[in-house]
């Protein structure tokens, strides 16, 4: 399960004690209780790391990090997290304030507010999300392609970065329709 | 709350009866920008306004590192500028576009040069320039009717050569007029490569640093 972390002052209990989530939102797989998945419920508050071996639908607050790289972590819409989050898939429908790293992919829904960086091989924006950070897409496989590419071409003398000048016709002042 | 600071979704009042409708239009520009990038390796952009998704879909087809910062978002950084001016303002240009996030190949900064009077295009180009490979290319869009929406609208992508400008209201306000050559110096350490004057009083830029 969670590798315990610092609760809050009033002491409420972690995933286990959570009560059912009060929301309908639909998360990336939905978990069924007891069959590998957990719900940390709206009232619940955490403040440390948060690990473990099951999916995870986060409807309370984390202050700290969420580290479950080979399931799926989904921030519901009650969800406020400030943590660096690490998962095989990342869907967020609350508000998180930190990083994002999926394996597989991160899906910020509508009514999603993250503000933090972003990588995963496959990044998914739904109209209404605010995002503010950086996406990086590169996965391990297409930086080998890359490094490939750029071994291959090493030694030629050409240049493919910058704006060729052949093509860049001086100051031109044009008009379009 | 003045027009060099205006946020793009101001506090005050505004006229909602009257939101302007989305309107498309041809982007040469935009264009030029999109198929010289898509020859390159590794494209790392920077996006100076809203992380909107289909000009995050768009653009992840060509590049594997998009960043976004809204700047003239609500309560975002160019708010911070307040009334700063000199050493302060490129502090805060510091702040607001700092030097660990890399270097990049592409800005996209829209209409934003519109929003800033000239002491705050120059902090914020300085930065640009730091923040760009030799070679980036900076793209921006500069109203030549001195009045512009006075909410920065939204722009979407459309396709290689459109994009849909969706403001909130059609009150304007106004803005520096600019002639090609006043954009030339604002835009230091950066060459105007092409530019476009485009039927609805907006002139595109596309300039190279160098």
């Amino acid at each position: 399960m969670f590798k315990r972390g610092e609760l809050d002052e009033s002491g409420e209990g972690m995933a286990q004690a959570a009560g059912p989530a009060k929301t309908t939102a639909k998360p990336a797989s939905p978990p069924t209780r007891g069959s590998g998945s957990a719900t940390i419920g709206p009232s619940i508050k955490i403040k440390g790391d948060v690990t473990g071996d099951e999916d995870l639908v986060i409807q309370g607050r984390i202050d700290g990090t969420v580290n479950l790289k080979k399931h799926n972590v989904t921030v519901g819409p009650e969800g406020r997290v400030k943590a660096n989050i690490f998962g095989r898939s990342v869907v967020v429908d609350g508000e998180v304030e930190g990083d994002l790293q999926g394996e597989e992919q991160i899906v910020l829904r509508r009514t999603a507010k993250v503000q933090g960086n972003i990588t995963a091989p496959r990044v998914t924006l739904e109209d209404g999300a605010t995002f503010r950070g950086g996406v990086d897409m590169q996965d391990q496989r297409s930086a080998h392609e890359f490094a490939a590419k750029v071994a291959a071409v090493a030694g030629t003398s050409q240049d493919k970065a910058g704006v060729q000048p052949e093509k860049a016709p001086g100051k031109a002042e044009e008009k379009a329709s | 709350m003045s027009w060099s600071a205006r946020s793009r979704d101001p506090a005050g009042p505004t006229d909602k009866a009257s939101e302007a409708a989305p309107t498309e239009h041809h982007s040469p520009g935009l264009e030029v920008v999109l198929e010289t990038v898509s020859e390159r390796e590794s494209v790392r952009v920077l996006d100076l306004g809203p992380a909107v998704p289909a000009n995050f879909e768009y653009l992840s087809e060509i590049c594997r590192h998009i960043r976004y910062v809204d700047l003239l978002g609500q309560g975002g950084p160019i708010s911070e500028f307040g009334e700063a001016d000199g050493q302060e303002l490129r502090r805060l240009a510091r702040k607001m576009l700092p030097s660990d996030w890399g270097v990049f190949d592409l800005v996209i900064a829209w209409d934003l040069i519109n929003y800033l009077d000239d002491s705050r295009v120059e902090a914020v180009v300085e930065r640009l320039r730091a923040l760009c490979r030799d070679g980036a290319i900076l793209f921006a869009m500069i109203a030549t009717s001195g009045e512009v929406p006075a909410a920065p609208p939204k722009y979407t992508i459309v396709d290689r050569s459109a994009v849909m400008c969706e403001g909130e209201t059609l009150a304007v306000v106004e803005c520096p007029r600019r002639p090609p050559a006043a954009v030339e110096r604002l835009l230091s350490g950066f060459s105007v490569e092409r530019s476009f004057i485009l039927r609805h009083r907006i002139q595109e830029y596309v300039a190279v640093r160098h």
